[in-house]
């Protein structure tokens, strides 16, 4: 790599850092309710070796009955041996997994394309893509699942080039990622039949070096080690509830409203949503939590750039578009499968393609012509300052109860105030409020915290106890602090008697 | 935008004016040169306009009104050469038409004529991949 070349890509990891990392534990939001979850059961492993429901370093994490996966949890232990038991903790695995994709994705479009400027371009729009910004400056476990997707593939391509011991690395990666997030289980066997179809001569190849034929017997036996614990009863509950067939309604008088057509008919209606323009480059996810609502998923500016570098992966067939292309239509295949389309968490794998896209088609129209090149360089500044304005200035105020606006404060001031006090009753109306207490409280739980639904009637007026209460309710006591949102919505009040 | 996606240019000038309040309003507290730079008519308009046009050539709005079985068909009917200039030179002006004139057609009307517009594409796409497989190419 030249000199210029690393000076470019170290740029532009530090502009990922830096976008990635600034304010991260509290901004926009504090922890939601899964970050929390994660978090707790993560201090828990740390402090016990047992999740929350005393279950001994267990594979699939009860949490709320939806069975999370192991990976992302123990990465936030090993952070919490270091940090403590904080939102930063929680966060920087997504954190650095994000700014780790992208040099990796430079990497990989570079050992592709063999075109350095394309793979740099590529990287820039995946540092500053505002699809990837939201989720990998949360504790979502997809923003890691990503990483090692991405890595995995750069490592399987240099296997097939350099040394079949990098295809081993990529599988224990392909591997962990079916362990970090949901998704990937459908994702990731598609994308390897994918790689085996487009590298099918060079696979093939392989086999010629006696060598390699061991490492190909010990990545079977790996395979054994991890495939498994996919069979788990466990890993299917999160599937079975979030199933798209609950939405199809039949119509038994009606020949052609048959289960079979009209389920077909529904996912690939979902799967149409998915790639749906007004949701990629206009509006974004709705859902509070997976995007900024006002601007798309990418930046809207990029569409007439990714259609164009979509008409060049058509007409040009070869290993790199064969390779993007397969990414673009896999990823919305799992989300399909669900009852809430389009989603943005569930088809974050889009980004590689989506990105790399709209790159070669920014690429294509804008070498040698210098004019377009300003123009598009004002463009772009002027919409990346405007994503930054609405995330950080607008988003938290309209999107504070998506993300459990007020928790935080409120548990932290009760706790607080909780030293000075016989007993402290918290309403049930704190959803999840045993792990917001559990992560911003003391660990365990202290036996003098009592849940309570509301109204709360006065137990014994002698005790001296503190009562947190939602915000609609007018106790009879002494009002000591309320808390709000970022929204400035009323959420909680905390009364002494 | 617009009634089921059929954005109109007063539907498009209703939003721009609603989304300037909307975004002003949220900024309290912000430098006034930054607001004024960030929520203007012409950058919030590109971002609207842009919108509205393509929300006629959106797949997820096709599907809406089309059976997505029908979706390869009219993909094909653009990757085939034969008339491949025509029909994309009317697909860009297509949402034009809808959103600069029809604003006095009623909502059912706009729906079967787009209906029928990418009916009649799905079909074109047929017939050619038919011509296709007919001749041996």
């Amino acid at each position: 790599m030249s000199g210029k070349y690393k000076l470019i890509i170290f740029l532009i990891i530090t502009l990922a850092a830096g976008l990635r990392l600034f304010k991260v534990a509290d901004t926009p939001h504090d922890l939601y309710i899964d970050e929390v979850s994660i978090g707790y059961n993560a201090f828990s492993i740390l402090k016990t070796g047992t999740d929350e429901w005393g279950e001994k370093f267990p594979l699939y994490f009860k949490a709320f009955g939806e069975y999370k996966l192991p990976v992302y949890i123990y990465t936030v232990a090993l952070f919490q041996a270091v940090l403590g038991k904080t939102s930063l903790s929680v966060r920087l695995p997504s954190v650095l997994a994000g700014v780790l994709t992208v040099f990796f994705f430079i990497l990989l479009v570079k050992i592709l394309s063999t075109n350095k400027k394309l793979a740099l371009l590529s990287g820039l729009l995946l540092a500053v893509s505002p699809w990837h910004l939201q989720f990998s400056r949360a504790g979502f476990e997809a923003s890691l699942s990503l990483f090692f997707i991405v890595l995995a593939t750069y490592l399987f391509i240099l296997g097939i080039r350099k040394n079949m011991l990098f295809i081993i690395i990529s599988a224990i990666f392909f591997f962990m990622s079916l362990y970090t997030y949901f998704v990937s289980r459908i994702f990731v066997p598609l994308l390897i039949l994918a790689l085996i179809i487009i590298f099918s001569k060079q696979i093939l190849a392989l086999f010629k070096n006696k060598k390699n034929i061991v490492y190909f017997s010990f990545l079977t036996l790996l395979s054994l080690l991890f495939v498994p614990g996919l069979f788990s009863a466990r890993g299917f509950v999160r599937a079975s509830s979030l199933s798209f067939l609950s939405t199809v309604r039949i119509s038994p008088d009606i020949f052609w409203e048959n289960r079979f057509f009209l389920s077909l008919t529904a996912f690939l209606q979902n799967y149409i949503k998915n790639l749906s323009i007004d949701y990629l480059f206009f509006m974004g996810d709705q859902q509070g939590r997976h995007s900024v609502r006002e601007i798309g998923q990418n930046y809207f500016w990029l569409l007439p750039f990714f259609l164009t570098g979509f008409g060049l992966i058509i007409k040009n067939k070869n290993k790199l578009n064969s390779l993007f292309l397969a990414f673009l239509l896999i990823t919305p295949l799992a989300s399909a499968l669900t009852n809430i389309n389009p989603h943005a968490l569930r088809t974050l794998y889009l980004i590689v393609p989506l990105t790399f896209i709209s790159a070669l088609g920014l690429y294509s129209l804008l070498k040698s012509r210098k004019f377009f090149t300003i123009l598009i360089t004002f463009i772009f500044t002027y919409y990346f300052i405007n994503y930054l304005h609405v995330y950080y200035v607008h988003y938290p105020k309209k999107t504070s109860p998506d993300w459990w606006g007020g928790y935080k404060e409120a548990i932290g001031e009760t706790v607080k105030r909780s030293v000075s006090y016989d007993k402290v009753y918290l309403t049930r109306d704190l959803t999840f409020g045993k792990q917001f207490l559990g992560f911003y409280g003391p660990f365990p739980i202290p036996v003098n915290f009592e849940f309570v639904s509301s109204p709360f009637n006065l137990k014994d007026s002698s005790e001296k106890f503190l009562y947190l209460a939602p915000f609609w309710e007018k106790w009879d006591g002494t009002r000591l602090m309320e808390f709000k949102d970022r929204g400035g919505d009323g959420q909680f009040i905390l009364w002494e008697n | 935008m617009g009634e089921l996606g059929f954005c109109h240019l007063s539907d498009l000038i209703k939003e721009i004016n609603l989304r300037l309040l909307s975004d002003i309003t949220t900024d309290g507290g912000v430098p006034i040169w930054l607001v004024r730079m960030l929520h203007n008519k012409i950058a919030v308009g590109a971002f609207l306009a842009s919108r509205c046009y393509f929300q006629y050539l959106d797949p997820a709005q096709i599907v809406t009104f089309v059976s997505p079985f029908l979706l390869p068909f009219i993909v094909y009917a653009f990757i085939a050469k034969k008339g491949r200039k025509i029909l994309l030179t009317f697909i860009l002006i297509m949402p034009l038409i809808f959103i600069f004139t029809l604003k006095s057609l009623s909502l059912g009307t706009k729906i079967y004529l787009y209906k029928g517009i990418f009916l009649l594409m799905a079909f074109w796409g047929f017939m050619k991949l038919n011509w296709k497989f007919r001749s041996g190419k």
